[in-house]
């Protein structure tokens, strides 16, 4: 049994001819899977590439003390960390801030070309390489919101303020676009179109 | 060749891999998983309306009164501050970073108001056997602000920042922080018992009541 010709509505799981732009039943956008859309993949990708950089290397955050300021960048701000002995709220920051945006570029970029050149990635691989990309994508915000907070909390004149940086918008701007990235994939491409088969149950 | 056509209502495309399964009813508390790639299709939650509008409710409640209150209060040699929740934002918009002050507003207090109100909706339009077309655009426009929610990760920023000046101040939890807490807690349960195909088989299963010649 073949169904060249079906596509799921992802809303409300009517079945119905590809060629629809939107469910005949609820009329939420049928997912098309063309180039375009590979294309939008990519483009947020080189985007979110190029707001890497000032990201990490602007400072995130202007800390004023009695003996003056200082400016802190995301690397920075871990190594301070780590030698004041906040070893956990490091290894966070350092995960969440340098190691997941780096390695979900990297990630992303295998799972588009896979989509391009089938067979680079296995199915089951790259279902759950992008499985995890998605879930793990937007938790690399978590330092955009610290630096957020302690802007508002920390306002104590020149005994001590911080001041957001020009780095916590070129990262939040990152984090978004590797987001809707990772969202303009369609994972259906891995896979071999035409079979059935019937749901198990647990 | 297989047409939308000749196909029964149980059958459905598995969103990850586009597997055509056939979907037999679920009882309560059953799940079903795609052959294929593992996927879960969808899960029938005990109760799952009752308890998604409890804790929507809930959560609703909490994020009001996280608003009222003293979020934290720091002290340090000798000088003292106070912040509600609201003032994580207005804060921000007195430094003129407005558009950090717009982001932060959005995903801490605005988009999930939103999504649950959204939910809530549409839930209580299942419930109350009243659902219409426009259920399934609040069913679109919930999945959209899903995707968009953050509150959870704004939490742990809390946290990673009281841990952060712990070694420069003396940082008090007030009693918004916990309500702030119990908001999240409540939203994570809501969307525990959040499935969308079993959402949108109800919205389905009513239009189809309603349109049916009597």
């Amino acid at each position: 049994m073949t169904q060249p010709t079906l596509a799921g509505c992802s809303l409300c799981g009517q079945v119905q001819h590809h060629e629809h732009t939107h469910c005949l039943r609820c009329g939420q956008t049928l997912r098309a899977r063309h180039r375009p859309r590979l294309q939008y993949c990519w483009s947020l990708l080189v985007t979110g590439l190029i707001l890497y950089l000032p990201a990490n290397l602007l400072p995130i955050m202007r800390t004023t003390e009695v003996g003056g300021s200082s400016d802190n960048t995301i690397a920075s701000g871990v190594v301070v960390l780590w030698q004041h002995g906040s070893y956990l709220i490091a290894t966070i920051i350092f995960v969440a801030s340098l190691l997941i945006p780096l390695a979900k570029f990297v990630v992303l970029a295998a799972l588009a070309l896979s989509q391009q050149q089938s067979g680079l990635l296995g199915a089951r691989a790259a279902m759950r390489l992008y499985r995890l990309t998605e879930f793990v994508g937007r938790w690399s915000m978590v330092d955009v919101f610290v630096v957020g907070f302690l802007a508002a909390l920390i306002q104590m004149g020149n005994l001590m303020s911080i001041l957001p940086g020009p780095a916590a918008l070129a990262f939040a701007a990152m984090v978004i676009t590797t987001m809707l990235a990772a969202a303009s994939l369609d994972p259906r491409a891995y896979w071999e179109r035409g079979e059935t088969g019937h749901a198990e149950h647990a | 060749m297989v047409t939308s056509a000749a196909l029964p209502d149980t059958c459905l495309l598995c969103r990850e891999c586009a597997l055509l399964v056939d979907l037999a009813p679920l009882e309560e508390g059953q799940r079903a998983f795609c052959p294929r790639c593992g996927c879960l299709l969808s899960a029938r939650h005990r109760d799952a309306n009752a308890r998604i509008l409890a804790f929507v409710l809930s959560a609703l409640l909490c994020l009001g009164l996280s608003t009222l209150f003293d979020f934290v209060h720091l002290s340090s040699t000798g000088l003292e501050r106070q912040l509600t929740l609201p003032q994580t934002i207005t804060e921000l918009f007195a430094l003129r970073e407005w558009p950090l002050a717009l982001f932060m507003g959005g995903v801490v207090i605005g988009l999930p108001l939103v999504f649950l109100g959204t939910l809530g909706a549409l839930v209580l339009g299942i419930e109350t056997h009243r659902a219409g077309h426009w259920s399934f655009a609040l069913l679109r426009c919930a999945g959209f602000l899903h995707f968009w929610n953050m509150a959870e990760i704004f939490f742990l920023g809390i946290l990673v920042s009281m841990v952060k000046i712990a070694d420069l101040a003396q940082v008090s939890l007030g009693l918004s922080f916990w309500c702030y807490a119990c908001f999240n807690l409540f939203l994570i349960l809501a969307l525990a018992n959040v499935d969308r195909h079993q959402l949108a088989l109800a919205i389905r299963r009513q239009l189809a009541a309603r349109e049916a010649p009597a």
